[in-house]
């Protein structure tokens, strides 16, 4: 590159980096000096009014928050270097355009392509610039999903929030926790998968048989799949026998399965759901029932 | 403060433990020196593997696994690692080319800030996805409260956990952390994940600024690094799926097959099948379908060594390239098949039991649901997945005569024998079709993205044609 052909560059290239660092600082005030919790109301005000829609965007809103500060502090120091060394930097980013269309195959000294390979040429450099783009989009809608999630997860634990699971799977793995010993073991019975459940419980031991032709499948959302499930009368005998256990739980929730007059039997899981409604009438719509080994044997 | 530090001493000494093991196995396989990528990467997949390796071997001979296990073989990484790094800093490393050079400093600053965000986005969420919890963390809880492998609770057949028979490579990383921890805390040994991104990404890019222009070599490691699928998708390497791993696994094995065909054999050369073998045996140990791949190595390596234009020149070579990939695979994998057979069979689909020809004819029928899906999956499903196979597709279609070549070759078999294998376990399966590979196949579809990736980077390169005649 001449010195001529590339004085109007750098001038242009250091002409943008004066803008984008004046830009970064108004922007970085801006950004550190609304409080987050204005940005949380905004945000809470324009979200559609249902609870879950507004306990949603507060989060949101205060991740992206956070993540603009962060990203403005960097984004400008970052900025005001280039400036400072704007030679090497207007250097820099012009011989970047050069090597890109090299690379690219858009800038040629050379004699011209036969017809063939320059579609080929074509056909590589858009792919490439196509598969780019795709990418910034991506990283936009992972930076937003991250900020969503952002509402439900924070920093706390997997073991808190108990994430991902149903609403009763989590009732009862907190009643569990709350009412068995650590180091129990406990057998259930049920037509539900309990991979949640035992992993969300050990050090509490959780055994189970499933039944055969409820191996291979998969749960819908609402029960709207009923999975075959043996009832504690109709395990083989083997099963419990063998099993050194401390307490027997029964859990249904697929209609084949649940017995509404068994809601109240078990009066610790009927007082933990009042509690946790907040409702002293509340009737749980799935069977729980929880007893100590020796008792589930009478 | 001291759960990051934990985090990061677990992470750092099985880098440093792989940056130790490639001290020996480079080197001697180049005779020259290897760009700085390549070292560091592959230093993070072998660390990665020899964790779950060494980790499995001392509790399968009764070892306790615990916080002096995990701290020992921690520290003793760096130090192997601090030492190596030390011996070959005298050694010349191989510099970029000039032709590039900010092209190559971009696409690096890109890598860097793609694998940081991978780490922040990665530890902002704990594990939370269905496979993540039921087959992996479970067992490494288990194994993490108990102190072995040969616990009575993994097993039970009646104990709750889903594919009691999988691999432990991944249980037993999250149990190095846990041990570090002295907790379980999901969140943080979710950053394996990353990290393996990270060895994934720099190994790819290291061999191929090898075999190509540094320019177009990092250009395809940076396409690699942003493949959607892989990252940010969310079952990417962002979640502590297995299937991200497999993909670094498979994609590294394939890409030391790939780098060994393409480059001129040597007497030091069969170092780099057995690296392969090595990483393969690790995509094994990660998940079932580990095994499928190798088999598929296997197959493809050797169909490809059939083809009549390259059988003369490379067939005595290139078998003695496969025996050595298959039996260092086979090796490393025999304590864990010995192993798995005392587990329990439960909610296991018992592929290979179910393989033969009257089951596969019987269930010819579901190609008529599978193919298609297959390609929409892989072509109309580009906005949510990436380009890249349309991007392969476009490479093979306007690159035919490099296609023909025996490395390229390689890939395209193993890449059809990869979506062979994928049809026929929809076959196999004990399990409804639509659910089970619908569910699967994108993720499935994931572990082969650095292989078309690799094929890509090949076809396209402005160099690569040259090189290869000149090695064949």
């Amino acid at each position: 590159m001449t010195a001529q052909r590339s004085r109007p560059r750098f001038a242009a290239i250091s002409f943008c980096l004066t803008i984008c660092c004046f830009l970064g600082v108004c922007l970085t005030m801006a950004v550190w000096l609304i409080p987050v919790d204005v940005v949380k109301v905004r945000a809470y005000d324009a979200a559609p009014p249902e609870p879950f829609a507004q306990f949603e965007a507060i989060g949101r809103a205060e991740a992206l928050w956070w993540f603009f500060r962060v990203v403005a502090v960097l984004g400008t120091i970052a900025t005001g270097y280039a400036l400072y060394r704007r030679i090497e930097t207007a250097r820099f980013i012009a011989g970047l355009i050069d090597d890109v269309l090299i690379m690219l195959d858009l800038k040629r000294g050379s004699a011209p392509q036969s017809l063939p390979r320059r579609a080929i040429l074509m056909i590589r450099c858009f792919s490439i610039i196509a598969m780019v783009t795709l990418a910034c989009v991506h990283h936009v809608h992972g930076i937003n999903q991250r900020a969503k999630d952002w509402a439900y997860y924070e920093l706390t634990d997997g073991d808190a929030t108990l994430p991902n699971i149903s609403e009763s799977n989590r009732a009862v793995i907190r009643y569990l926790r709350a009412s068995t010993p650590d180091d129990s073991r406990i057998f259930v019975v049920s037509d539900q998968k309990l991979f949640f459940l035992s992993y969300y419980l050990l050090p509490r031991h959780i055994v189970h048989r499933m039944h055969p032709s409820a191996e291979h499948l998969i749960p819908r959302t609402n029960q709207e799949r009923q999975l075959a499930a043996y009832r504690l009368s109709e395990l083989p005998d083997d099963v419990l026998a063998k099993q050194r256990l401390d307490f027997v739980l029964e859990y249904f929730e697929g209609s084949e399965y649940v017995q509404p007059e068994r809601a109240m039997e078990d009066p610790g899981f009927l007082k933990f759901m009042r509690q946790l409604q907040k409702d002293p009438d509340y009737i749980p719509p799935y069977t729980v029932v929880l007893r100590p080994w020796t008792e589930a044997l009478q | 403060m001291m759960t990051i530090l934990a985090v990061c001493f677990a992470l750092a000494g099985s880098v440093m433990l792989g940056r130790a093991a490639v001290q020996f196995v480079l080197p001697a396989s180049e005779g020259t020196a290897s760009p700085l990528a390549e070292i560091w990467g592959l230093s993070i997949v072998l660390g990665v593997g020899l964790t779950g390796w060494l980790s499995f071997l001392w509790a399968l001979s009764h070892g306790t696994l615990g916080y002096i296990f995990s701290a020992s073989l921690a520290g003793i990484g760096i130090i192997v690692g601090l030492w190596a790094t030390l011996i070959s800093a005298s050694k010349p490393v191989q510099k970029n080319t000039v032709n590039g050079n900010r092209m190559v400093k971009s696409c690096q600053w890109i890598i860097a800030l793609l694998i940081g965000l991978a780490f922040i986005q990665t530890a902002l969420t704990p594990q939370r996805f269905w496979d993540e919890r039921a087959i992996f963390a479970i067992k490494a809880k288990v194994i993490f409260e108990e102190g072995t492998i040969n616990n009575s609770t993994l097993n039970d057949p009646d104990f709750v956990q889903y594919h009691p028979k999988y691999p432990l490579m991944l249980p037993l990383l999250e149990q190095h952390t846990y041990a570090l921890l002295g907790s379980v805390q999901d969140r943080w040994s979710k950053l394996w994940f990353p990290l393996l991104y990270a060895g994934l990404v720099l190994t790819f890019t290291g061999v191929c600024s090898r075999q190509f222009d540094a320019a177009w070599a990092w250009t395809c490691g940076l396409l690699l690094a942003t493949a959607p699928v892989l990252m940010p998708d969310e079952y990417g390497f962002l979640s502590a799926q297995a299937d991200a791993p497999v993909a670094c696994f498979h994609g590294i094995a394939v890409l030391y097959l790939w780098d060994a065909l393409s480059s001129s054999m040597s007497a030091r050369q069969f170092l780099k099948p057995a690296l392969a073998g090595f990483v393969a045996s690790c995509a094994a140990f990660t998940k079932d379908e580990g095994i499928a791949f190798l088999m598929i190595d296997v197959l493809s390596c050797g169909m490809a060594m059939m083809i009549p234009i390259v059988f003369r020149k490379r067939l005595a070579s290139g078998l003695r390239m496969l025996i050595v990939f298959a039996f260092t695979a086979s090796l490393m994998l025999i304590p864990w098949f010995l192993h798995r057979r005392r587990l329990p069979d439960t909610t296991e689909m018992h592929y290979a039991g179910r393989l033969s020809t009257a089951m596969l004819y019987e269930r010819l029928g579901t190609l008529k649901w599978s193919l298609p899906h297959l390609w929409h999956r892989m072509f109309s499903e580009w906005r949510q997945w990436g380009l890249h196979w349309w991007a392969g597709l476009a490479a093979t279609a306007t690159r035919p005569r490099r296609a023909m070549q025996l490395p390229q070759i390689f890939l395209i078999l193993n890449l059809l024998g990869a979506l062979a294998a994928l049809l026929v376990a929809g076959m196999l399966a004990p399990a409804e079709l639509e659910e089970h590979l619908g569910g699967a196949s994108h993720r499935y579809l994931m572990q082969l993205v650095p292989v078309v990736m690799l094929l890509v980077a090949s076809l396209w390169s402005n160099d690569c044609e040259e090189k290869i005649a000149l090695n064949q």
